[in-house]
């Protein structure tokens, strides 16, 4: 009787204790967060008022690299971790509310068109990175992680993979860190080859969601080239994201046929399992926002709250981003992810500036 | 091993050791709260949030 009367009361302190343990984190993520919005602002108002010619940056890369100094210069303390990692969360709470800023035949014709861009950037990434895995003669596990994370989403990916496929810890944390820092590359890389090629807001949106393999990354890339361009990637990635199941199914029937992973089961139940709710989410959203549900005003409220769980998101990948971490992980499984990405990034390119002259994006 | 050690070893082993799979968790926390928010918006409830 003792223990029943204790257990809950126990359960909802630790509960407390790790709701505490969130605040240091996530006030380090709004001041970062509104320190980049506050810095682009300043750079416009000085070049106004000076009449200097200064670069507009947006607060996205302000964000993003106020983090990385912190992380890769004085270190963020372990007080602010737990806070830090709810990036993921505001990153899909933010994608949910966009659903307000897409029209649903929007969603539907946007949609399509990434599907089938989709489709075809999974088979050469697979095809890619399992080539050069075996060229580098990589373990075959490390290689089905990385070609789950170079071509789906990164590290949700990989992560649902490892347990699929019944992967090491270490060839999950090759893969992982090599996506990551592959995507913090893109993220620099990828509107200003966008920018030097001209590309369109819709083109690039599109390049960046189904190039970049991080979601965070690649919402972010996206907002560095234009808002409407982040919208699009954000819808490109999502696809890309809803395949995951697909994927990891295939690779997790792959290794059980080979008795190095545990059999699959209903494959419906493990689609189900893996794949991201979020997506439904937004989908309902443009459905309750196309059908003239949400007032106007509230549309712009929820638009507007969806960029400021991003700005949090942009803080997180910039403080998630520890060089030396990546550095620790070793060259091989890098390069073999550089080089495939390398791959993706050349062939989606192609694909989206002809699905632009065919179609019109 | 001294504290700046410690916390070094710490990290790296933090680093080595990936994530537990919490995706579908964080999924299903981030479509509920956004559907509190959604049903504010719906109902009149949803303050007015600039940017």
């Amino acid at each position: 009787m003792t223990t029943d009367t204790v257990a809950p009361a126990a359960s909802g302190n630790d509960l407390a204790a790790r709701a505490a343990a969130l605040i240091p984190g996530l006030l380090l993520l709004a001041a970062i967060g509104y320190a980049g919005k506050l810095a682009e602002t300043g750079v416009k108002q000085l070049a106004e008022s000076t009449g200097w010619s200064l670069p507009n940056i947006e607060y996205v890369l302000w964000a993003i690299l106020l983090g990385l100094i912190i992380t890769n210069t004085v270190g963020v303390h372990r007080i602010f971790r737990p806070g830090i990692a709810t990036y993921e969360f505001w990153l899909k709470l933010g994608i949910v509310l966009l659903g307000a800023r897409f029209l649903l035949g929007d969603v539907l014709k946007l949609g399509g068109v990434s599907l089938a861009l989709v489709v075809i950037e999974l088979f050469v990434a697979i095809g890619v990175v399992v080539l050069i895995g075996r060229w580098f003669k990589l373990g075959p596990k490390l290689i089905s992680l990385l070609a789950i994370g170079s071509s789906i989403c990164g590290v949700s990916a990989i992560t649902a993979g490892k347990g699929a496929i019944d992967a090491d810890d270490e060839d999950a944390s090759f893969a992982i860190a090599a996506i990551l820092a592959l995507g913090a590359f893109g993220l620099f890389a990828y509107p200003a080859i966008a920018h030097l090629i001209g590309m369109s807001t819709h083109e690039f949106g599109l390049w960046a969601g189904l190039a970049v393999d991080n979601t965070a990354e690649a919402t972010a890339a996206g907002a560095l080239y234009s808002d409407e361009a982040a919208k699009v990637a954000v819808l490109a990635k999502s696809t890309r994201n809803a395949t995951i199941g697909f994927v990891v199914l295939g690779f997790a029937l792959f290794w059980a046929a080979r008795g190095q992973a545990r059999a699959v089961g209903s494959r419906t139940r493990f689609l189900w399992a893996k794949f991201p709710k979020f997506v439904l989410g937004f989908l309902a959203v443009s459905v309750l926002a196309t059908a003239g549900l949400i007032a106007k005003a509230d549309l712009t409220s929820l638009g507007n709250l969806s960029r400021w769980a991003f700005l949090l998101t942009f803080a997180g990948v910039g403080l998630s981003t520890d060089f030396r971490a990546i550095r620790r992980q070793g060259l091989r499984p890098f390069a073999v992810g550089a080089l495939a990405e390398v791959t993706v990034t050349v062939v989606t390119l192609g694909l989206v500036v002809a699905a632009s002259a065919w179609i019109g994006l | 091993m001294t504290e700046a050690a410690a916390e070094e070893a710490a990290q790296e082993r933090a680093t080595a050791a990936p994530r537990p799979e919490r995706t579908p968790v964080l999924d299903w926390v981030a479509v509920g709260v956004a559907a509190v928010i959604v049903v504010a918006a719906i109902t009149g409830l949803l303050p007015e949030v600039s940017w």
